[in-house]
């Protein structure tokens, strides 16, 4: 594994869609002139990222992977007048995260003597499988509305058929029919996405 | 055509869970707090005592507090008017 993803460089995926990286783009300007509600938005944006990577990738603990998630923002906010606007910023953040999550690993053993650094072959499968979770959740954010909430709402945030009745007003019995509906009309997306 | 299996979406979209909601706003947080903090080592450079004061209230407040967020913006801040203190001496 690489560790030493330079930091001031964005390099483009080949598979990222272009979509992405103009919001990124649009964000990183917004974010140079101040905009907090753009940095807000940004942090929103690569969450579940970060810490899919810290706590699915390298398997960290509660306090680890809170510590690496502040410092992986708090890098990338100093850093932004350093980052490309052409670039993928969702490259850089996980290759960030990455080196930064070795780097705590390391002084954590060193520390308590405790915690491995998981196999790197390992902890890429676990990434490979989050990058394409992450295209397959920028699709879903295509969907219309009230398929995409009900998927949101069930697969990602685990709420349960009478939770989310009662959030979106429905009866229970008819939640799982819009799950399978609406999981239908994400794979339809996906594979004219990919054609 | 790629080919998508409704189960592994399924899944995919099960891999992402939300991060803490905690840990996503102390991020949002980070220009204020980054701003705070230039603010008072700022004043804290120009004005000894008022740095001395700032100084005291932050490690009983270090002392004090359990929460994780406050704590890292403390230790930053214990860092910079660390650094501040050191270039007072050798000035003075």
């Amino acid at each position: 594994m690489n560790t030493d993803a330079g930091e001031g460089r964005a390099t483009e995926s080949s598979s990222e869609p272009q979509a992405a990286s103009t919001e990124d783009s649009r964000l990183l300007a917004l974010c140079r002139q101040g905009d907090q509600q753009a940095w807000a938005d940004l942090v929103d944006r690569y969450s579940s990222y970060v810490y899919a990577i810290a706590v699915r990738g390298f398997r960290l603990d509660e306090h680890a992977a809170e510590d690496l998630f502040q410092d992986v923002f708090a890098r990338t906010y100093e850093r932004l007048g350093q980052l490309q606007d052409s670039g993928s910023l969702r490259a850089w953040i996980g290759q960030l995260t990455r080196r930064l999550a070795i780097d705590q690993l390391r002084a954590r053993r060193i520390q308590i003597g405790l915690q491995e650094i998981p196999e790197p072959e390992a902890v890429e499968d676990a990434i490979g499988d989050i990058e394409s979770a992450i295209y397959v959740r920028e699709t879903l954010d295509r969907l219309p509305g009230p398929f995409k909430e009900i998927l949101d709402r069930f697969f990602v945030r685990g709420e349960s058929y009478r939770k989310i009745a009662a959030a979106l007003d429905v009866p229970p019995g008819t939640i799982a029919s819009r799950i399978s509906r609406g999981l239908e009309k994400l794979r339809i997306l996906l594979e004219e996405e990919e054609f | 055509m790629a080919h998508y299996d409704e189960n592994e979406i399924a899944k995919a979209l099960e891999l992402l869970p939300p991060a803490p909601s905690a840990w996503v706003e102390a991020a949002k947080e980070l220009p204020r707090m980054r701003s705070e903090i230039d603010g008072i080592v700022g004043r804290a450079t120009r004005d000894a005592a008022y740095r001395r004061a700032v100084i005291k209230a932050m490690e009983s407040s270090l002392a004090e507090t359990n929460d994780q967020s406050k704590r890292r913006s403390l230790d930053e801040l214990r860092e910079r008017l660390a650094a501040v203190e050191a270039s007072a001496k050798d000035d003075g």
